[in-house]
């Protein structure tokens, strides 16, 4: 139940419309059960399959979707960034607003695109776990085909996502060296507004990279299909139990 | 020995690394592929030359059928032919799957062909053609290639595209049936063998379940329609050409394009809306549409469409697309007003308010920790986008050494079965070696199993990023082989 209990947490961590896009983990660990090995019951296991099929339906479509989002989104973040220089003179005072906006925007913006692979990669986790179960289960050997067909699904298929994030990436490097040039001379004041990061993006960033690592250290099944151990960087809030947001909340 | 085991195993699997990296690198023609698939379909042309069509799914669809399996036995033989031609060209094989079967010996076409016969039911045991009335798209279906096409050149008959669609989505576990044992056929003659021992229990019940007039009137009527088309269609892909100009039917601007594709299967079923795949040209394409219609608000969607002109691209895709365009657009205008009119905003996608709208010292001073923080989100994000790649990466090439391995499998198996009882199958992986009649081929996999087993004793444990992944697997499989060998020695012995 390690993985389902994890898959919960992610979940409630996630972005809200995507909570409830990711695998329903539980509802097909119930349909092994239902599945007998010694007496084969052909409803239960079609029923186990036909789930899989409209739960890999669900991935596709609301993975599209959002790809198609985030393509139009970087276009626009794009421009913006263009504009922004013509519009403004480097020491507007808009154009300081301005910036920071459009600063905040790509992060956030990365963010998402990077939760949309993690969200593909948990559901492809979860997919393997549950084939492996059932193959476990019923003696037979659905995993392998199925899950090369899984493999070849849009929502696996995460290059062009992946794309769009080095694309953002390069967006960002001379926006932000531009925001350091500025605001060397700042002073550091403290502030007393709330969180300028979107704070569940972030939070959610870390609770997958967290999850991440705890569901490749070692464990009962831990065998040649598991992935090896995740050596993160140490990250002081990857560690601590509750997610600090980076500026405090008043 | 550990050089060379690698070294075998890296040559073997380099079609699939060569497929993989195209996978990797190149979305859109992989997406094309699909596109061009679907193309085919939709267009209702009957020189289906996809490479990936002439798979097994073909072959596995109708043995479900008790009554069919004469003319199971049939249709095998066009389609294993045809499965070679594509099989030996790596380039256009996107999918690894084909390409491990690069070396699978086009001596195992045949076989199927047996096997299939024998076998009143498939390895899936899915539900059915009843639910052929489908309300549901079955994405993977459409999106496995081959399926898509095998079940295209059956509705040729039809010649109704829409059924296509519905025969496709319809019956998602059908769907799943056929898609997955497109994939198995390449691999699973052991597997077949299992399921010959399940069948006895399995197998009336399930083709009973799987009655199904409609199914059965396409299967047969469209199996000499596709013995026909699938041979001329499979001579297409030797000729070497690159991935979209495969397609006959794929109009120019698609090859030129690159980037239009769809695929079947759509959240909607009701309106049969293919499902198409978004990608940064096409946008652009969009985009410049747009612009020459003055701007998204002015734009619609039937003029961006012709503006645009890419084949396969409906009215429905673009609709929507502007929609979102449109949206996308508004939002950073109003964001914009905001701001400028008021001195503290909260946009309509922020959760907490903004800090730095003041524009004043206050929120200058501010943004110097406003960036550090943001700062620490990318690190964390670009963390968590890089671990992810790396994860993938391992993911496939599990599945990659997995199939490698239940190849090997079959190799095996299939070469102890046709030399006969007088060998015995033993059990432990040493004894493979020492069966000398073996052919040279199925020996020598057999021996990397072997250096690869030592060689997982050695190492239990590795470090990320490491590449001796399939040292460990050969272990799991082994496991398999002896469940199938001691399956196969009750079998012989019944």
């Amino acid at each position: 139940m390690k993985f389902g209990k994890r898959l919960k947490k992610q979940i409630d961590d996630t972005i809200p419309e995507w909570k409830d896009k990711f695998l329903s983990y539980k509802d097909l660990k119930k349909l092994v059960r239902f599945i007998s090995a010694a007496h084969p019951s052909t409803k239960a296991e079609a029923q186990f399959v036909e789930l899989l099929n409209s739960e890999i339906e669900k991935f596709n479509s609301f993975f599209i979707e959002q790809e198609e989002e985030f393509i139009i989104r970087q276009r626009e973040l794009q421009d913006r960034i263009e504009k922004l220089g013509e519009r403004f003179e480097p020491s507007d005072a808009e154009y300081a607003a301005e910036m920071a906006q459009t600063r905040k925007d790509i992060v956030n913006f990365h963010g998402e695109m990077v939760l949309l692979i993690n969200y593909s990669n948990v559901n492809y986790t979860g997919l393997a776990k549950i084939l492996k179960k059932y193959d476990k289960r019923t003696g037979r050997l659905l995993r392998l085909p199925f899950i090369e067909i899984v493999l070849k699904q849009p929502f696996f298929t995460t290059e062009l996502i992946s794309k769009l994030v080095k694309k953002c990436e390069t967006m960002m490097d001379p926006i932000f060296s531009l925001a350091s040039a500025v605001e060397d001379q700042a002073e550091t004041k403290e502030m007393d507004s709330a969180a300028i990061a979107e704070p569940s993006i972030f939070k959610n960033t870390v609770a997958a990279l967290v999850t991440m690592q705890e569901l490749r250290k070692g464990s009962s099944t831990y065998g040649h299909f598991s992935l090896p151990p995740l050596n993160l960087p140490e990250f002081d809030f990857l560690q601590s139990p509750s997610l600090p947001s980076p500026i405090p909340i008043q | 020995m550990n050089s060379q085991s690698i070294l075998t195993v890296k040559d073997i699997s380099s079609p699939d690394r060569r497929s993989h990296s195209c996978q990797t690198s190149a979305p859109s023609p992989f997406h094309n592929l699909f596109k061009s698939q679907y193309k085919t379909s939709l267009s209702d042309d009957n020189s289906l030359s996809s490479p990936n069509k002439p798979s097994s799914t073909k072959t596995e669809n109708p043995s479900s059928k008790t009554q069919d399996k004469p003319i199971l036995a049939e249709r095998e033989s066009p389609i294993s032919h045809v499965s070679h031609p594509s099989f030996s060209d790596p380039i256009f094989s996107r999918s690894s799957t084909f390409c491990t079967s690069l070396y699978s010996s086009s001596s195992t076409s045949p076989e199927p062909c047996k096997y299939m016969s024998n076998l009143p039911f498939l390895p899936h045991p899915s539900p059915s053609p009843k639910s052929l009335q489908p309300q549901q798209k079955s994405s993977i279906f459409s999106e496995d290639g081959t399926s898509s096409e095998m079940v295209a050149e059956e509705e040729q008959s039809d010649d109704d595209v829409k059924d296509f669609l519905n025969l496709n989505g319809g019956d998602a576990s059908d769907a799943s049936f056929h898609g997955g044992n497109c994939a198995k056929n390449s691999l699973a003659m052991s597997e077949q063998m299992e399921f010959q021992i399940l069948s006895e229990q399995l197998g009336i019940a399930i083709t009973d379940n799987e009655e199904s007039p409609r199914l059965d009137d396409i299967y047969e009527v469209a199996q000499q329609e596709a013995s026909l088309e699938v041979s001329p269609g499979c001579h297409q892909p030797e000729s070497g050409a690159v991935e979209e100009t495969k397609e006959p039917v794929v109009k120019v601007q698609l090859s030129t394009t690159r980037s239009a594709s769809s695929s079947t299967g759509s959240a909607n079923s009701a309106n049969n809306k293919p499902r198409l795949r978004w990608t940064l040209e096409l946008h652009e394409r969009f985009v410049e549409a747009v612009n020459k219609l003055d701007g998204s608000e002015k734009a619609t969607p039937k003029g961006v469409l012709k503006l645009m002109n890419v084949e396969g691209l409906t009215i429905y895709h673009v609709k929507s697309h502007l929609q979102k365009y449109r949206l996308a657009k508004h939002l950073p205008e109003t964001k914009e007003d905001k701001k400028a009119s008021s001195s503290s905003s909260s946009s309509s996608e922020d959760k907490k308010p903004l800090l730095v709208n003041n524009g004043n010292d206050n929120g200058k001073k501010g943004n110097l920790q406003v960036t550090e923080a943001l700062r620490m989100q990318i690190e964390v994000q670009k963390q968590l986008h890089e671990q992810l790649e790396i994860q993938r990466q391992l993911q496939l090439r599990i599945e990659e050494h997995a199939r490698y391995l239940q190849k090997i499998l079959e190799e095996q198996q299939k070469t102890s079965d046709s030399l006969a009882s007088s060998i015995k199958i033993t059990s432990t992986p040493t004894e493979f070696q020492s069966q000398s009649q073996l052919p040279e081929t199925p020996s020598q996999l057999q021996s990397q199993l072997i250096e690869d087993n030592e060689v997982t004793k050695v190492n239990k444990k590795h470090n990320l990023g490491d590449s001796d992944n399939d040292c460990e697997l050969p272990k799991e499989d082994n496991k398999r082989q002896r469940l199938e060998a001691d399956e196969l020695n009750q079998e012989k012995n019944l």
